[in-house]
């Protein structure tokens, strides 16, 4: 090095350096976008109507990052709402302004606004009926300690039977684990208004019993 | 100006109809608080949602005509038109649905420190027919291995005499566990938690019972809120209370007072031969404290006396005994007070520490002869419990019980083989009073091996020393146990042992009995298994069986010569089944006991002993609908055998007959059969519970003979019948 002139090693480190920044720059791993979409949920109206309640509004689930197929070239628009989304893509009203690209990211299932609106249970004239009962394993923890205990679980129920959510409303803390993911695995025969399969919330209680 | 006042009167209008409606949602007859529940306003379609208390509140309610609507899972739907206004404290509560289809209930066998121990917890003991309103040991007589003696409620453990059983509670002895009659036991069955039998093959935690333990375990009282509970039926009255005393301790307290005396004296008064002259009565008061006194270290104290009182008036002696009439009297009492201190010294050891201070007093008078004994009692238990690693566990103790003793005695002697006794009038009349100390001392060591953590096996070589200082004797007691878990449902077990205890005080007296005397022991063994069907619901089948041989040794038996002597022997074969099975509204139980019991003595050769009996079955039922439990027991068991007697001689000097008895225990009653029911019906108030209940015992009347009575001269007998139908109504009120 000593041999090199000042100049001559400035322009080696310079090159160095520009050619790990554009080996950098060329290597980099593109991240993913994930943008929040604002939804906006149109909560039915006539749900407090006793004798009609109407269809709760379909939502569209889509995976993120990933083209619906065969999707018809739409309008690029931001401010879609959750009405904006159909089977065919993104329909906005005219006079959106083209300024951003179409939003990639989508509704996941778990996604809170996603989950289906429960009626209310004043409401409901068939309540859910329990098609399929897991049992779990006792935890081990609680059988050396010899811990007994009931888990009372809120669990929303969507218009498939399949249970959508499960929070706890009490119980010990060593069998919630086991009876969040044991609630998870039911099946439910769905409730019903008027004859019409509906989400509901319901209380469920896991007993965990220890016996001599 | 006149539009601004009209503007107020119509904003004050307006707020004048906006009310609000605090309050609290219970479950009904528990007064348990609803947590996050969802209730309604109707027209108005306000929601509010109950908080950790069942607190809620409802703002902006318009005034008026309106419909509070509670729609909750596992209770009955609530639906109630109401006046909206102001309301501060409204109280809504909300009756649980008996079959609720919201609810799951995964059940575990719980992990056993004693294999062979056979449990009943309170849930099923207060609902066991046949065991008078829930007494636990009364409904431990459902336990396979277990049988009743004649006219009482002692328990004979799997064919041994009632003297070979040990009663404990918390682990220390007491000298009995029922009232008189064996009508109830000591303590009101709401005071404990679980009874627990240990038959043949059992652990080394216990000992001085070389035929089976019964212990009793006191619960913990209720910590969340006030409890209480009243009863009265056709025999005892009763009550408790328990709740918590601050955020670290709560306490029980409940008495119970029986008047059955007063219905004997009414009997009595009908009756030439006996008047009662005071009534007899027999009550016990328990009383439990728990605090926690830090993270690591908790106190519970259990106290517990019982009083039994008898007074009576023979008019008449006693057909073949002239010493047995005038004023008989017989009080036995007893109290104890139990401090444990359970202490968590590191995750992997735990200590136990436990006193039982106490006095035991009987006092028994016939006509003027008299038998006194008062006994202090201290008994100590200390265990400290190892988790040294996944596969090796170990529980070292102390068992050690001090007695003094206070006897005075004025009773002829008496000498009695296969159950018959020469008459008071013809012994050797004996007066004397003794004091003395008496230790007993023992010390165990329970391992639980395995060779790698999921080994199925599990080697248990237990062992135990124990000292007695009445005979001055060290008795080594290995008593090694094998524990193969099949796979979650299936259990297989095995145990060996040996088990000794000290003969009785007034055996080896040296006034009174011998004082050479050694301690009988046992040796047990015993294979079983219990197979679960139910693969972790409460529903289902499940099926234990157990085979056991127990061979004793020194027993002490009566002798001409000695008063007493070790050289009574025998054997105790025996297989019990058991089979529960659950669904819906039914629940049943087939549990079935084959059993030759035998004894040997010089001179007599083989006999069956008197608890033989061959064959015990027991038909349990109960069908539980809404707020009714129909609940039914059927027995029949193999009748006890006696020894007949042959003739008797004339003994001119006291004018008294003496008997000569035939073949011993070569005679049996006929077959025991009994059939109990019990009916509850429960009345679910907003804030407390009655339940009216039924129980008839022997409802078929069933002649069951339990004694033979002679005649002065022994020529004509006749059988002495045992209970015959007996109708309890009570009422229990609980909140």
């Amino acid at each position: 090095m000593q041999s090199l002139k000042p100049w001559q090693v400035s322009f080696i480190y310079h090159l160095v350096a520009a050619a790990l920044v554009v080996g950098v720059a060329l290597l980099r791993v593109t991240p993913i976008e994930v943008y929040e979409v604002p939804i906006e949920i149109n909560e039915p109206k006539e749900i407090q109507n006793i004798t009609e309640v109407k269809e709760l509004p379909k939502v569209v689930l889509k995976t993120v990052n990933q083209q619906v197929a065969n999707a018809k070239a739409a309008r690029e628009i931001f401010g879609a709402n959750r009405n904006s989304y159909t089977d065919e893509g993104i329909e906005v009203k005219k006079g959106n302004t083209l300024a951003k690209e179409v939003d990639q990211t989508a509704l996941l299932d778990t996604d809170a606004s996603a989950l289906p609106t429960p009626t209310e249970e004043y409401l409901v004239s068939e309540m859910p009926v329990v098609i399929a009962e897991i049992r779990p394993d006792y935890p081990q923890e609680a059988k050396v300690k010899r811990l007994e205990g009931a888990v009372g679980l809120d669990v929303l129920i969507d218009q498939m039977g399949e249970v959508r959510k499960v929070s706890i409303i009490d119980g010990p803390e060593v069998f919630r684990a086991t009876a969040i993911e044991a609630m998870k695995k039911f099946k439910f025969k769905p409730a019903k208004v008027d004859g019409k399969a509906v989400a509901v919330r319901i209380r469920y209680v896991l007993n965990f019993k220890l016996e001599y | 100006m006149a539009w601004t006042i009209l503007f107020f009167t119509f904003l004050s209008a307006f707020a004048e109809d906006q009310v609000a409606i605090k309050g609290k949602i219970l479950e009904k007859g528990s007064r348990k608080p609803l947590t996050d529940v969802s209730l309604y306003i109707l027209p108005q379609k306000i929601k509010a949602i109950s908080d950790k208390q069942g607190r809620f509140s409802f703002e902006n309610v318009l005034a008026g005509d309106c419909e509070l609507i509670i729609n909750l899972t596992g209770y009955n739907k609530y639906e109630n038109k109401i006046a909206c206004s102001t309301i501060e404290n409204l109280e809504i509560y909300l009756e649980k649905k008996f079959y609720t289809s919201f609810e799951t209930t995964v059940t575990s066998k719980v992990i056993k420190r004693d294999d062979q121990a056979q449990s009943l917890t309170q849930e099923e003991f207060i609902k066991a027919p046949g065991s008078f309103g829930g007494d636990p040991v009364r409904a431990s007589q459902n336990l396979p291995g277990v049988a009743a003696t004649s006219g009482s409620a002692q328990v004979v453990v799997q064919g041994s005499s009632p003297d070979d059983t040990g009663y404990l509670i918390n682990g220390h002895r007491v000298p009995l566990v029922f009232h008189f009659g064996g009508l109830s036991s000591v303590i009101i069955p709401e005071a404990v938690e679980r009874v627990d039998l240990l038959p043949s093959g059992y652990g080394p935690e216990y000992s001085r019972a070389i035929g089976g333990i019964i212990g009793l375990t006191t619960k913990s009282p209720k910590e969340e809120r006030i409890h209480g509970m009243a009863y009265v039926d056709l025999l005892n009255v009763g009550g408790l209370v328990e709740g918590p005393l601050d955020e670290k301790s709560s306490v029980f307290v409940a008495g119970r007072y029986s008047y059955i005396g007063e219905v004997l004296k009414k009997v009595s008064e009908s009756n030439e031969d006996f008047e009662v002259t005071s009534a007899p009565v027999y009550y016990d008061l328990t009383s439990i404290y728990k605090r926690k006194l830090n993270d690591k270290n908790e106190l519970k104290t259990t106290f517990i006396f019982s009083k039994d009182e008898l007074k009576f008036f023979l008019n008449k002696p006693i057909n073949n005994d002239p010493a047995l009439r005038g004023k008989l009297k017989n009080e036995t009492q007893f109290f104890r007070i139990i401090p444990q201190l359970k202490t968590q010294l590191s995750a992997q050891h735990a200590l136990d520490n436990s006193l039982a201070l106490g006095k035991d007093s009987i006092d028994l008078n016939i006509s003027g002869q008299f038998l006194q004994v008062e006994s202090n009692v201290i008994s100590q238990r200390s265990e400290l419990a190892s988790n040294w690693s996944p596969t090796y566990k170990t529980y070292l103790g102390l068992d050690n019980q001090w007695t003094n003793t206070s006897t005075k005695i004025n009773l002829p002697t008496s000498y009695s083989v296969g159950g018959v006794a020469t008459p008071f009038s013809v012994g050797e009349e004996r007066k004397f009073e003794t004091k003395g100390n008496q230790t007993q001392l023992g010390a165990y060591l329970r391992q639980e091996i395995k060779t790698n953590e999921d080994s199925a096996w599990t080697y248990l070589p237990n062992i135990r020393v124990d000292h007695f200082t009445l005979n001055k004797e060290t008795q080594f007691q290995p008593r090694p146990q094998l524990r193969y878990q099949w796979d979650p449902s299936l259990l297989l077990r095995g145990a060996w042992g040996k088990y000794v205890q000290a003969p009785r005080p007034q055996e080896s007296s040296k006034e009174y009995g011998n004082s050479e005397l050694r301690s009988p022991y046992a040796y047990h063994y015993m294979v079983g298994h219990t197979k679960d069907f139910r693969q972790g619901a409460n529903q289902g089948l499940e099926f234990t069986n157990n085979y056991f041989y127990k061979e004793l040794k020194d027993l002490v038996i009566s002798d001409v010569a000695k008063r007493y002597s070790n050289e009574g022997t025998g054997t105790i074969l025996g297989a019990e089944l058991q089979a529960k099975y659950r669904q819906d509204e039914w629940s049943s139980q087939v549990v079935y006991t084959y059993l030759k019991s035998r004894r040997r003595r010089p001179g007599q050769g083989e006999t069956p002993s008197e608890f033989d009996q061959t064959h015990n079955l027991n038909l349990i039922g109960a069908y539980n609908i809404p707020r009714w439990t129909f609940a039914g027991r059927f027995r029949l068991v193999t009748g006890v055998p006696y020894t007949p007697i042959t003739g008797a001689t004339y003994d001119s000097d006291n004018d008294v007959y003496i008997p000569r008895i035939g073949e011993i225990y070569s005679e049996r009653f006929d077959a025991f059969k009994q059939f109990d029911i019990r009916i509850d019906r429960k009345f679910i108030y907003d804030t407390w519970i009655l339940t009216a209940y039924l129980e008839v015992q022997n409802v078929l009347n069933a002649k069951n003979s339990q004694r033979v009575e002679y005649s002065f001269d022994y020529k004509a007998r006749e059988f002495q019948r045992g209970l015959p139908i007996l109708p309890t109504f009570g009422v229990k009120g609980e909140f």
